[in-house]
């Protein structure tokens, strides 16, 4: 089992900060033929969840137990 | 959805808390590839990053429905931030879970009541919470308390109590969520503490 010192989490969040900054600055239509996608299970279940929650201040307003 | 895929970011997100479920459909589609080409090139990971995604939308489907989403830039942008920040503390966490020596210290790290055995007095709050948290399971609706027992008692995942009672992953979720604001109201209504410490 390779080990991490603290010195490498000190690099990869450097690293992930200058993603950020690149991709931050770069437009969005440049990535409309990337391959990287996340799988079609995860964005399904992504909308699902959208469709499905309800924010907790709603819901409590409705009283009594929630059978669903 | 055609027409929805002219609208601006704005509209959509406005369109979206509005109620109108298809709008997130069409940022989703609109900003995947931009916002997970970020996540993988950071994480380096295929399914790490499908993790990071799907938790960084669920965040910002949550922000959005809640109100709390004040309309500062780009979109793309704010969900890149939020998954940025996930991953940051994907890496703290990892860092924290390191191996520490003693030998390092000029003091016994060991040496702390954290580490000790809990006393009488804390075993038996302990031991009547468990019982309260038992009686109140018993009140829930049958396919709440299932996934209840399943989840916490039998230990199972999500993935395997949607297969053993034949719903979907969502549906079980979705059952826990109830249940545990069924259980947090129920606890309410009879007074009683289900703190620990």
């Amino acid at each position: 089992m390779s080990k991490l010192s603290t010195q490498d989490y000190v690099v990869k969040e450097e690293e992930a900060n200058y993603w950020l900054s690149v991709f931050d600055a770069l437009p969005d239509t440049l990535f409309s033929n990337t391959m990287a996608l996340p799988n079609q299970l995860i964005l399904a279940n992504v909308k699902a969840f959208a469709r499905a929650y309800q924010p907790l201040n709603v819901m409590e307003l409705e009283g009594g137990i929630v059978i669903n | 959805m055609e027409k929805q895929t002219m609208l601006s970011d704005e509209q959509l997100v406005k369109g979206f808390v509005a109620g109108d479920s298809g709008s997130i459909d069409v940022l989703i589609e609109r900003h995947k590839a931009k916002i997970f080409s970020y996540i993988l090139m950071c994480v380096k990971q295929q399914e790490l990053a499908e993790d990071v995604f799907q938790e960084a939308f669920i965040r910002v489907i949550r922000t959005l429905k809640n109100g709390r989403y004040s309309d500062t830039g780009k979109f793309s942008s704010w969900v890149m931030r939020i998954a940025h920040n996930l991953i940051i503390d994907h890496y703290r966490k990892q860092k924290n879970q390191s191996v520490i020596s003693n030998d390092n210290y000029d003091y016994d790290l060991f040496n702390s009541p954290r580490f000790s055995d809990q006393s009488i007095e804390e075993e038996m709050v302990k031991e009547q919470v468990l019982q309260s948290v038992g009686q109140l399971v018993n009140l829930l609706p049958d396919n709440q308390r299932e996934v209840v027992i399943m989840r916490h008692y039998r230990d199972l995942s999500f993935k395997e109590i949607a297969e053993e009672t034949n719903v979907s992953i969502n549906t079980a979720l979705g059952r826990m969520r109830y249940a545990l604001m069924n259980l947090r109201r129920l606890a309410e209504e009879r007074n009683i503490s289900l703190t620990l410490a």
